[in-house]
């Protein structure tokens, strides 16, 4: 399956993303996300699941049943924008709270054993050659703490007209 | 008299191990400057006018998926937002912490905290990437041996914010092996676990399992 996690507008949606079919899950703002409160409710209470039932409270389920995961997204001081950074954090329950070593770092055991191929789209009408290197870091960082491959790092330079700042 | 703002950014605001980081700045800071202490836990930037007042900000947040968390994301883009109007002569200090062993983790979210400065026009004083956040209670025991580097960068960052001064990036982790650590953070959470009801094998559950 496919999982797409976007900031786009709805009708900027409709022109960059691909619609939702039995292949194709889609994430965006619909309703009110709240942010992640580092419980570990996700690791100790629910494994696997956010204690916070707001429609977003199952990412651990939904990237487990992925093979591709593709992020588009404003750049934002080199990061993700504030909605799709949210949906990260409240993602967590996709890895277990226990830790090993991978290449020769501590990250989160894996809870599942599904291979993610990751790509991501980052715009903006002026992202500074600073902020991509930061950004394909991040990229990078994420992809080693949840156990995928990236595929690709994009950045589109212009506004595609994500949700209000 | 220099004004610093001490700004906790984890969504646990005082219960959180950053607070544990801004008590020990706040020790060594107390008697050069004044000190606004300003949580930043709801999203929205409460009280600007206190943190304007500030000619120093320090951010100490928890590392949220390789980044700033979203809550504290929404904040910076708010102060933006009130630098179009009023660009104050700020210099900002940014320390990490993170629940790994390694504090060059932090890296990432500590190039954000640059850009940040970068697209408001702020003077950017220094990064602080700190591991072991598992263990940052234990700087409340003063001069604790598996304290000692984290204190000392601590220590270190206090003197460059009484200068207003530019340094290197700084990381700093526990004093003793990355073994040990891993295996007391991990007791630690299975304790909670325990008292939530729940076993080792509960905790590794998959989505669709009973």
């Amino acid at each position: 399956m496919r999982l797409i996690i976007h900031d786009l507008l709805r009708e900027q949606a409709e022109l960059f993303i691909p619609p939702q079919d039995e292949e194709t899950k889609i994430i965006y703002e619909k309703g009110r996300i709240h942010p992640c409160t580092g419980c570990f409710g996700c690791w100790l209470q629910t494994p696997g699941t956010c204690v916070m039932k707001d429609g977003y409270h199952k990412m651990g389920k939904e990237l487990s049943r992925c093979d591709e995961l593709m992020i588009v997204s404003r750049c934002v001081y080199g990061g993700f924008s504030p909605f799709v950074k949210n949906v990260l954090d409240r993602s967590i329950g996709y890895v277990l709270p226990e830790f090993e070593i991978r290449n020769g770092e501590m990250h989160h055991a894996l809870r599942y054993s599904n291979t993610i191929r990751m790509r991501v789209l980052f715009y903006g009408s002026d992202i500074a050659e600073w902020e991509k290197e930061t950004a394909r870091r991040i990229v990078e960082a994420n992809a080693e703490n949840l156990g995928c491959t990236v595929e690709e790092v994009v950045f589109e330079m212009q506004d595609l007209g994500g949700l209000p700042c | 008299m220099l004004k610093v703002a001490l700004i906790n950014g984890s969504p646990k605001a005082e219960r959180s191990n950053s607070q544990h980081i801004i008590d020990e700045l706040k020790e060594e800071l107390k008697e050069d400057c004044r000190i606004e202490e300003i949580p930043m836990h709801t999203g929205r930037v409460e009280n600007p006018r206190k943190l304007f007042s500030c000619s120093v900000w320090v951010f100490v947040f928890p590392l949220y998926v390789d980044a700033v968390p979203s809550h504290l994301l929404r904040c910076l883009q708010q102060l933006e937002s009130y630098m179009a109007l009023e660009q104050p002569s700020v210099t900002v200090y940014a320390v990490v912490q993170n629940g790994f062993y390694e504090a060059e983790q932090n890296q990432p979210a500590m190039e954000m905290m640059e850009n940040w400065c970068a697209r408001c026009y702020l003077n950017w004083g220094m990064g602080v990437g700190v591991g072991g956040g598992g263990m940052l209670t234990m700087l409340d025991q003063k001069h604790n041996f598996c304290m000692l580097n984290i204190e000392e960068t601590l220590g270190s960052l206090a003197e460059c914010i009484l200068e207003e001064k530019n340094a290197p990036v700084q990381f700093a982790e526990p004093n003793l092996p990355r073994k040990i650590y891993q295996l007391a953070a991990e007791k630690s959470l299975q304790k909670t676990a325990k008292a939530n009801g729940l076993t080792r094998e509960d905790l590794r559950k998959r989505a669709g399992e009973d």
